[in-house]
């Protein structure tokens, strides 16, 4: 009975007709289009690779590269000078080798401060980083306040 | 409807030690940079954990149904696998109410992020593929294979933060070279506490997902074969 080569009575197995058999070309093209989007997700970003960003001393050695280019840079805040009337914010991003002048128009997390890690994404404009995005890193590692001072400290934030 | 005795226990175990963490951790003390937006963590992380636990669930019941042939291994790979979209779903949807505050951004496309949104694409793919084959035989040793494979996400995604720059921080528990934990030893509690509850969460909903599957598989069975009984009677009354 359960042969499918022996003819079979009208009306009767409805569970070999069940059994359809498929074009492969839907699961092979849905494969492919798997496959294409992962690799659309990991190289299509804008450095060309998993590196989510470049750091200032890799941009001073790829200058040639990089320049005009729309790129990421990533480091350590220094120098801050912020206007929150005008939301103005101007800094040097530096990773200890070399550093550059980065400009920002918005606001910012209230992580942002000197010596935070960040990653700005935006285009030279001669010597000046014109940032269009702004991302601010934070640390691994999470500690609760030890003197009174801190607690007071973090309680007027969180207020 | 038949009692469960290890349901019920797994279901008591969640809730009670899902209640001891959530008063740890809104008792523990808030954190210098971040203040109560440290408490994110408390869900993110273990969320993550029970996501990464079903994907390797849903590899070790494909391997054991590739040794074993026992359709159950395939049902417990398939909860597994839906478990585990649902918690990076969940991973995702936290991760990223933490990250506008923190980061200044909902999502950015670094190693990590990127790698945990991939997972969606393997492991719709692999319910996808699931829903695609009629003949459970066949479906079951397919979906083992890609169950399997997929079970590399896991170390990749894990891995993702020291392997590629990106925004995502890197683990706080350090467990490559000499472990470390870098953050307050409460924090370190809240997070065990809560590991331990997800985990009795995910065993939980494993259980139900594989009864109510097998019952399904059992009730598609019948069916089949009352169509089957009827079509053979109609046959017989044509002959006769």
């Amino acid at each position: 009975m359960s042969d499918p080569s022996s003819p079979l009575p009208p009306g009767g197995q409805l569970g070999q007709a069940r059994r359809r058999r498929r074009s492969p070309w839907p699961a092979v093209l849905g494969v492919a289009a798997l496959v294409g989007l992962t690799g659309f997700i990991a190289f299509g970003n804008l450095n060309r690779s998993l590196e989510y960003f470049v750091t200032p001393t890799e941009y001073q050695q790829q200058q040639a590269q990089l320049q005009g280019r729309l790129i990421r840079i990533g480091g350590l805040v220094r120098d801050v000078q912020y206007d929150p009337q005008s939301l103005n914010l101007r800094f040097v991003v530096s990773d200890g080798g070399a550093s550059f002048p980065v400009q920002y128009q918005g606001a910012v997390s209230d992580l942002f401060k000197e010596n935070q890690g960040v990653v700005v994404r935006g285009e030279f404009e001669g010597n000046t980083f014109h940032a269009s995005d702004l991302v601010v890193k934070h640390s691994e590692e999470y500690r609760v306040p030890k003197t009174q001072a801190e607690l007071k400290d973090l309680l007027k934030t969180t207020e | 409807m038949k009692r469960d005795l290890t349901t019920t226990l797994l279901g008591g175990a969640t809730v009670v030690t899902l209640l001891i963490a959530v008063g740890l951790g809104l008792s523990a003390p808030l954190d210098i940079n971040q203040g109560s937006l440290v408490r994110l963590m408390f869900v993110h992380v273990p969320s993550a954990w029970l996501s990464y636990l079903a994907y390797g669930g849903t590899g070790l019941f494909g391997l054991l149904y590739l040794l074993q042939r026992q359709r159950r291994w395939d049902r417990l790979a398939m909860a597994s696998a839906e478990i585990g979209v649902l918690f990076t779903v969940a991973t995702i949807v936290g991760g990223m109410l933490w990250a506008k505050p923190t980061w200044g951004t909902y999502w950015v496309w670094d190693a990590r992020l990127t790698t945990t949104a991939l997972s969606l694409v393997v492991y719709g793919g692999y319910l996808l593929i699931r829903s695609l084959i009629d003949d459970p035989e066949r479906r079951a040793r397919v979906s083992a294979v890609v169950g399997i494979v997929g079970t590399l996400y896991v170390p990749v995604n894990y891995m993702a933060v020291e392997w590629w720059r990106g925004v995502h921080q890197t683990q706080t528990l350090k467990l490559l070279g000499k472990p470390r934990f870098d953050a307050a030893p409460i924090y370190g509690w809240v997070l065990l506490m809560a590991v331990v509850a997800f985990t009795f969460l995910y065993l939980y909903m494993l259980r139900v997902r594989g009864t109510l599957a097998a019952r399904e598989e059992a009730r598609e069975e019948r069916e089949l074969m009352n169509e089957l009984g009827v079509s053979h009677a109609r046959v017989e009354v044509a002959r006769g």
